[in-house]
């Protein structure tokens, strides 16, 4: 009797033991769990070394949230968040790695984070890629006569003494930088907002870089 | 007899302590905050739309095998809505020499139902050499958008 007395109430420890487990399972789900995903655009056959993967952050209804700031696991790889699409961060790395992300946004007064990952970028190729001297963005086109790119090197130089040279000692140290790096660069870092150029002045200060 | 109340009272507190080790900062792996590295990464990654583009888009150049006379490359991209739509998007791939004559067959296709990996070839003489690629792609009836990487001069 007593045997069995003893078997029972086991049993019923072992009930109530599944029933508080199951409590807190529930609890940590619900804690653990996001409304907000950091998604990988591209596909998995597209996570590659040396090619840009892009990252967007959304909510449950698929809204695109602003990234705030973000951390990546791998020195191998390195990320920025998209100067014109603030919900999209765009990561490239050197070679094959493991790469995870956690990314922070702001919700209301408290800044929250998101992570992705980790996930594996493949090699892109088993040989060195062919190196590039230039890249433009829009149609086609070489740039002009020899007389017009002299005007436009010697107009460079002026707006670079002018506006560059402050905090840039060294021209040869942006050397060959593309119209679209420069965009980039007078967009999204803090201390060259406030300098406007032209269209035109940029192309003159990628021509100055790239012919020094 | 086995003291229920009391095994209650601990499994309790283990549960709970498993709900507070959720909250532990544990993470072995070494994050490294991007901000001290602006300009490398701008290099680095090479951004080139001038404005919010629709369509991520980039390629890269490989030589795989060769023979005598014929060198082979492997042109491998990447195209994707950067709203992360699956819309299809159109693409097209043009080869030319360093003297702007084209020197491979044009490389054309259509990426559907979200696919976003190109993987294109050509054999080219081993006495040229490439001059720039062009790649251009498009939303179906879309605007197109051209990124041109020049390799010789």
């Amino acid at each position: 009797m007593d045997e069995l007395r003893r078997q029972l109430n086991r049993r019923v420890i072992c009930m109530n033991l599944l029933k508080y487990y199951l409590g807190f399972a529930v609890l940590l789900f619900a804690v653990g769990s996001h409304a907000q995903t950091l998604t990988s655009i591209a596909k998995s056959n597209s996570l590659k070394s040396m090619v840009t993967l892009p990252f967007r952050l959304t909510d449950e209804k698929k809204n695109p949230i602003s990234i705030a700031s973000f951390q990546i696991s791998s020195e191998d790889c390195m990320a920025m968040i998209d100067p014109n699409i603030k919900s999209n961060l765009l990561v490239k790395c050197k070679k094959e790695t493991s790469l995870a992300i956690n990314v922070f946004y702001q919700q209301g007064d408290q800044l929250k984070s998101v992570s992705y990952g980790p996930a594996s970028i493949g090699k892109i190729a088993d040989t060195l890629l062919v190196a590039i001297v230039g890249d433009t963005q829009g149609g086609g086109g070489d740039g002009g006569s020899g007389d017009s790119l002299a005007d436009s090197i010697a107009a460079g130089r002026t707006v670079w003494n002018n506006s560059c040279k402050r905090c840039h000692d060294s021209a040869a140290s942006k050397a060959k930088r593309t119209v679209s790096q420069l965009k980039t660069a007078l967009s999204s870092q803090s201390q060259m907002t406030s300098i406007k150029l032209t269209e035109a002045q940029i192309k003159s200060i990628s021509d100055y870089l790239s012919n020094l | 007899m086995i003291n229920s109340k009391k095994l209650k009272i601990i499994f309790v507190a283990v549960g709970c302590l498993i709900l507070l080790v959720q909250f532990q900062n544990c993470a072995k792996l070494d994050f490294q905050f991007e901000d001290k590295k602006a300009t490398e990464t701008l290099n680095f990654i090479g951004y080139h739309y001038e404005k919010a583009t629709p369509i991520y888009f980039e390629v890269q150049v490989a030589p795989t095998t060769s023979t005598a006379t014929m060198q082979s490359y492997s042109f491998i991209a990447i195209a994707t809505n950067s709203n992360g739509s699956t819309e299809a998007i159109s693409y097209t791939l043009n080869i030319y020499g360093v003297k702007g004559d084209l020197i491979c067959a044009t490389k054309m296709g259509l990426l559907v139902n979200g696919e976003t990996h190109i993987s294109e070839s050509c054999s080219i003489n081993k006495n040229i050499k490439i001059g720039k690629v062009v790649f251009q792609v498009n939303r179906l009836e879309g605007q197109p958008y051209e990124f041109v990487k020049v390799y010789n001069l």
